[in-house]
């Protein structure tokens, strides 16, 4: 690819076409999250001040970055783009379920937003990219241990840590780490020795996981393993061989702990289990999802909010009856371009670190998203795992952008200016 | 650097499964939204499994019989009507089978694919049946269990429908369950009741002569009040008919002259007879009603005596109200007539249709000289017996049943219907354990038509 080409592609020609596309996107954009805010704020006397601060700094926000990266720096934001339209939705949808939790989840946005710019930063320099991979490998193992030992169980799993009023995830941050670990060791060398520690550092925190009973985020972990390793070695054979470890330690584990199996019982059942856990969530999402029709009954007209983890793991559902399946398909089809432009990206990064990470943060969001959507509609087992971007909560938030960090840094024409990026882009 | 740019083609092709379930995802979502959106747990339409939130119902003359306001379904404001309509509508939890708040929820919920539940459309559901008839009906069989039903039987519109006992949905007897007097108060009658028809099923059998006995208007029949078969079973008649012909034999509902032709049908023509009358069928309705089908219980190996008694409507013979109107609404048009139906379309805010009543052909098909003939035989069993001052100014064509009951009363049967074709509607009443069918059914059947005549002038 020729970057130099690229970098003239956006603003540089007046009224080039994708200038005035990304142009009409965002106002778009803004103009949906007008409609939202007028809806949200007409419903919420109470927070009214409040909210409307929160949601024009967001709106204003968007287009402070628009301006900066777009206009000024002349880069290409369409990655940007989905994530400011998908964090406004948990935005909107946190301030009319549980208004007094949105105070955190704005902060957590731009705390995101915060994490994505520093990332990409970081990762301009490509020699910096294996600086901190064993801190960081031995801070994930460590900081996954630690919420082992000192976390409490919440909704059956332990992964929870609670800092004063501030309760966070651990796991969600060591995905990032898993990431950069996984990449970094596989850049340096195609040795043996580099996958035998990643190996045993992967089973570290999927067992760490396991332990924490986060089946779902162990799940997750292991597959972005499986598609990292087969980055490095392209070997299908490995990638089978761990698979089949992998089969049969969960049946050695559920032979031993059959009442693990019971939280999957009434998978493909759950119509039999409408009025006990087993089925209620589940059910509740396929009914009210049904009922909002392909254009909602409106935020606030729903009765999905009522049921608990409406806003988390069943935020898709409550997107559907609120704001229509057709709002329902299309995040989710944004999430899967999302990946699709990380494929794109990997082809042409600047070395196999950016492709591997890219590739690795793009499959845990595709898993990611597949564990939670047809988790709730009874595809796959229900895991209870949030929907990236869209979800309430603040550890998830800012994970997500960390991940599509990992997508933007593959993106040469991210670094237009860096001389060495130039060369490597030549070379290819 | 090459080489890896192959693997990510995983990726790719991770994505692309993606996409494959989710559109997999949509198709199931999408074919079975209606499905999950209309389950009884789906607070936008219910509470506590209490139907709250559908479109209204109304009857012929535009009056609202359920509509729902600020959440809360409510009925007519007339009691005996809530109690007329209690079985069509259907109570809001499910206790009925068979109301249209259920078989029509769908269409009266409003829901669509597009549109989800949109609060501010509603959609009405209209019925041929008028209210006040049919509360003047549920009067007219008080106290006795039963049914009545009039029916258009050239259009195939059911204008009036009552069925007893019944109860009123804003108070429900605390002793429903236990009190004899609302057995069976769950059931619509007219659909799902299974009554022994006594003389009215002489209608049938008649048919049957008339189609099977080349020579039956020359003979003549002689009653001395009871008959010896020959298995050596004895018919006994209602009075001693002396000698008679096979029209007078109807007019006067000789059990001896049927009994006789009965018998020397045999049960197989008797059988086939009844299959004509679509007595052995269940109806399904338009409406989305399903009847009970009837039962004849004779065959080859029945006696002469058995086959007499059923011949006469009697023992073994058991017939659906609905099936029985069905069957007289066709010798009523000629030999064939619509599947009668009650809800005429369903209509949204606009008032484009969002449900209109197909009309259906029952499946009774009678050779039309078979029913011009029944026709005139049941005109003279009004004109030559009964007497027509007993229907005030209509010409009515009919037959009465005694359907006898061991240590019971009588349930009293009418069937009939105007000749006049410019008031085209024919009747069925039945009340359980009420005495004789003139007294009993003939009379409601009567009052009930007299009253439908003064409303349409």
């Amino acid at each position: 690819m020729e970057t130099t080409k690229n970098t003239k592609l956006y603003f540089g020609k007046p009224g080039s076409l994708y200038g005035l596309m990304s142009l009409l996107i965002m106002l778009f954009l803004t103009i949906y999250q007008a409609i939202m805010s007028y809806c949200v704020l007409s419903q919420n006397n109470e927070y009214f001040a409040e909210f409307l601060i929160y949601f024009a700094t967001f709106i204003i926000a968007e287009w402070i970055y628009y301006f900066l990266f777009a206009v000024v720096q002349n880069r290409h934001i369409s990655l940007e783009m989905i994530a400011f339209a998908l964090s406004s939705i948990s935005l909107f949808v946190t301030a009319s379920v549980s208004p007094s939790k949105t105070k955190t989840q704005f902060i957590a946005i731009f705390a995101g937003l915060a994490v994505y710019i520093a990332m990409v930063l970081y990762m301009r320099s490509t020699t910096r990219t294996s600086v901190l991979r064993m801190p960081m490998a031995i801070i994930s193992l460590a900081l996954l241990a630690f919420t082992l030992v000192f976390a409490s169980y919440t909704n059956g799993a332990k992964n929870w840590i609670y800092i004063g009023p501030i309760s966070v995830q651990p796991s969600e941050f060591v995905k990032l780490a898993f990431i950069y670990v996984g990449a970094a060791t596989l850049d340096k060398l195609q040795s043996s020795r580099s996958l035998t520690a990643y190996v045993f550092f992967s089973v570290g925190c999927v067992g760490l996981l396991g332990l924490m009973s986060d089946f779902g985020t162990a799940l997750i972990y292991f597959a972005t393993f499986l598609l990292i390793a087969f980055l490095r070695s392209g070997d299908i054979r490995t990638i089978v061989l761990v698979c089949t470890a992998a089969v049969i330690g969960v049946i050695l584990v559920l032979t031993m702990k059959s009442y693990i199996l019971n939280r999957f019982a009434s998978y493909r059942h759950i119509w039999e289990h409408m009025y006990d856990s087993g089925g209620y969530q589940q059910t509740r999402t396929l009914i009210y999802s049904a009922s909002g029709g392909l254009f909602g009954v409106g935020i606030g007209n729903g009765h999905l909010r009522e049921i608990f983890a409406a806003t988390e793991d069943l935020i898709f559902g409550l997107v559907c009856e609120e704001l229509g399946m057709l709002t329902g398909f299309l995040i989710v089809a944004c999430l899967a371009g999302v990946c699709l432009a990380a494929a794109y990206n990997a082809k042409f990064a600047r070395s196999t670190f950016f492709t591997i990470a890219a590739c690795a943060a793009a499959g845990m969001i595709i898993v990611q998203t597949a564990l939670n959507v047809f988790g709730v509609t009874d595809f796959l087992p229900l895991t209870g795992v949030t929907l990236p971007f869209v979800s309430r909560g603040g550890s998830s938030m800012i994970c997500s952008w960390g991940l599509l960090a990992f997508i933007k840094a593959a993106d040469s024409r991210s670094y237009p200016e860096t001389p060495r990026n130039r060369l490597e882009g030549k070379q290819r | 650097m090459k080489t890896i740019n192959k693997r990510i083609l995983l990726l790719v092709g991770v994505t692309a499964l993606f996409l494959a379930v989710v559109a997999l995802l949509m198709f199931s979502m999408f074919t079975n939204a209606n499905t999950y959106a209309l389950k009884s747990v789906n607070q936008h339409i219910y509470e506590d499994n209490i139907l709250i939130n559908a479109g209204d119902i109304v009857d012929s003359n535009g009056n609202i019989l359920a509509t729902t306001v600020n959440g809360e379904r409510k009925y007519s404001d007339n009691q005996t009507v809530r109690k007329a309509f209690m079985h069509i509508i259907g109570d809001n939890k499910g206790f009925i089978s068979g109301g249209l708040q259920d078989t029509f929820r769908n269409e009266l919920s409003g829901y669509s694919l597009i549109y989800g539940f949109n609060k501010d459309s509603s959609n009405t559901l209209n019925l041929t049946l008028d209210a006040d008839l049919c509360a003047y009906a549920y009067e007219q069989l008080r106290p006795y269990k039963g049914t009545i039903a009039v029916c258009n039987y050239k259009t195939g519109e059911i204008v009036c429908i009552a069925t007893s006992p019944s109860y009123d949905m804003y108070n429900k007897p605390a002793d429903i369950d236990t009190n004899k007097d609302f057995d069976g108060v769950y059931i619509n009658r007219l659909y799902g009741g299974l009554y022994t028809p006594g003389s009215v099923f002489k209608i049938v059998t008649a048919m049957a002569a008339i189609e099977n006995i080349d020579d039956i208007f020359t003979r003549s029949f002689t009653c001395n009040g009871s008959h010896i078969m020959s298995d050596g079973g004895k018919i006994v008649c209602n009075n001693t008919h002396g000698k008679i012909t096979f029209e007078q034999a109807l007019n006067r509902s000789c059990n001896v002259a049927f009994a006789i032709i009965a018998d020397e049908l045999g049960a197989e023509t008797l059988n086939s007879a009844f299959s004509q009358a679509g007595l052995d069928k269940s109806h399904k309705t338009s409406d989305r009603i399903t009847s009970y089908k009837g039962s004849f219980g004779v065959d080859s190996k029945s006696n002469s005596s058995e086959i007499g008694w059923a011949g006469i409507g009697q023992s073994t013979t058991l017939v659906n109200p609905y099936a029985f109107l069905t069957y007289v609404c066709a010798i009523a048009n000629g030999g064939t007539c619509y599947e009668p139906y009650f809800v005429s379309s369903v209509t949204n805010d606009s008032g484009r249709y969002v449900y209109q009543a197909k009309t259906a052909d029952s499946g009774i098909n009678i050779n039309p000289s078979t029913a011009a003939t029944l026709k005139t035989m049941m005109r003279s069993t009004v004109s030559d017996f009964y007497g027509d001052y007993f229907f005030g100014n209509l010409k009515m064509c009919g037959k009465t049943g005694t359907a006898e009951r061991d240590n019971e009363k009588p349930h009293a049967w009418f069937a009939g219907f105007s000749y006049d074709e410019n008031f085209p509607y024919a009747v069925v009443a039945v009340l359980e354990n009420s005495g004789s069918g003139l007294n009993y059914a003939g009379t409601a059947a009567s009052n009930v038509l007299q009253k439908l005549q003064k409303s349409i002038k």
